[in-house]
């Protein structure tokens, strides 16, 4: 156990905030997936760059894309700061 | 033809008048040919940030094989009403049937929370808007 983890450190080394349990595949990527999609948030609401959330380049693309059209269906927020 | 997902947002004192808005919708859709493959209502759900100081709304979700035209027609009647506080639609490459993450996550949920429920379809609250916490 304790060397599973030593491994994993290792090979993550920066990019160790990577969102956990839901991971994106090519068929979940969507707007209306918002569990999925709040894993690739930071806690203020902002998107994760692809440096954090270590997936490749396309499906980045593809949640961040995902991520706006919520915003705009407010099923997710732009900010944690909204006047409520 | 063409394949459109259209998602809509009423306004949530206007629940009862959702059923006579899908109506409209399809009727435009049907008379020029087309045809509707999905249609969810998401119901009255929280919105993230307050949208013309409603704090919820209520969500339809329509995936549509239709002209351009009845297309239009649609978004005409989005932008001239005054109970939808917004819409998007979305070219889709193929019909869309099976149920979207927002109902398979909100079924889920109401599994958790109560499993003996009756598995009835959400239906419109006829109350005015009156929000279940506090306003501030």
């Amino acid at each position: 156990m304790k060397n599973k983890q030593n491994n994993r450190r290792k090979h993550n080394n920066f990019r160790n905030r990577i969102p956990e349990p839901p991971r994106a595949t090519d068929s979940n990527i969507d707007y209306k997936n918002i569990s999925l999609l709040k894993g690739y948030t930071s806690e203020t609401g902002g998107i994760l760059c692809g440096r954090m959330t270590k997936i490749t380049a396309k499906k980045q693309r593809q949640i961040s894309a995902a991520i706006k059209r919520a915003r705009y269906l407010a099923l997710l927020p732009y900010s944690h700061r909204h006047m409520s | 033809m063409r394949h459109y997902e259209i998602v809509f947002l009423v306004v949530p004192n206007r629940g009862e008048q959702v059923s006579s808005m899908i109506e409209k919708y399809t009727q435009l859709v049907e008379e020029d040919g087309g045809k509707v493959h999905r249609l969810e209502e998401w119901g009255r759900r929280e919105l993230a940030y307050p949208i013309q100081n409603y704090n919820q709304a209520y969500y339809v979700l329509m995936n549509i094989e239709s002209s351009l035209e009845a297309l239009r027609q649609i978004e005409k009647a989005f932008r001239f009403s005054d109970h939808i506080l917004r819409n998007l639609v979305i070219k889709k490459d193929a019909a869309e049937t099976e149920p979207s993450f927002v109902l398979l996550e909100k079924k889920e949920a109401t599994e958790s929370e109560k499993p003996v429920a009756t598995p009835a379809k959400e239906t419109p609250v006829n109350e005015s808007a009156t929000p279940k916490k506090p306003k501030e």
